[in-house]
């Protein structure tokens, strides 16, 4: 039987591995413009990497959800939902920000971008393993 | 006020309104869903499910390559 901390290492070694790819990926894709094949294809393999793990579908193990206090996320998401309607029908855009053009503005800074890449994938991760 | 503060005004009280949410249910996780626990009843559903992850792509294609 492994000694604990060789056993904590093994555990956080691929953790640890997953994380410089990550980054690695979220650097080169920020380093990309948008509108080019290469901003394209680490989008798509990104994409796919993570369509891959949803196939598999959800981590074995995880308790049922509780049913109980759901309403007020519906809510918000309506909300939400509806602001960025009301915000995107009007115009001049500067003045009426919308989440898209708000989020246009990390485009011209790579570690923004990068950063955002980072979350687009963790959001996807999530919704890959539940 | 301007048309441009009202606006980020509006994505302001969303954004906190989702904290307020969020750190309520934590604290109080018997009678409140956090937003993980509502994905996971949502993704259970293989419909709900498939459009979520569209959706994900279509903010990738849309942040990163358009």
């Amino acid at each position: 039987m492994p000694e604990p901390a060789t056993r904590r290492a093994r555990d956080w070694l691929p953790r640890i591995a997953g994380t410089g790819v990550l980054v690695a990926f979220a650097v080169l894709v920020a380093s990309v413009r948008s509108f080019t094949w290469p901003a394209l294809v680490l989008t798509a393999v990104a994409g796919m990497a993570v369509l891959v793990m949803a196939a598999r579908g959800p981590e074995p193990g995880r308790a049922a959800p509780p049913r109980r206090g759901l309403a007020h996320w519906g809510v918000l998401a309506g909300a939400v939902v509806a602001w960025e309607l009301l915000v995107f029908v009007q115009s001049p855009r500067d003045e009426h920000p919308t989440i898209s053009s708000m989020l246009d503005g990390a485009d011209a800074h790579p570690p923004l971008r990068a950063a955002l890449f980072v979350g687009w994938i963790l959001l996807g991760r999530e919704l890959a393993r539940r | 006020m301007s048309a441009r503060s009202s606006t980020l005004l509006g994505w302001g009280l969303l954004a906190a309104a989702f904290v307020v949410l969020e750190v309520r249910a934590r604290v109080r996780r018997e009678r409140f869903a956090t937003v993980g626990d509502a994905l996971d009843r949502l993704l259970r559903n293989g419909v709900a499910r498939a459009i979520l992850l569209l959706g994900w792509l279509w903010l990738g294609w849309h942040l990163f390559v358009r």
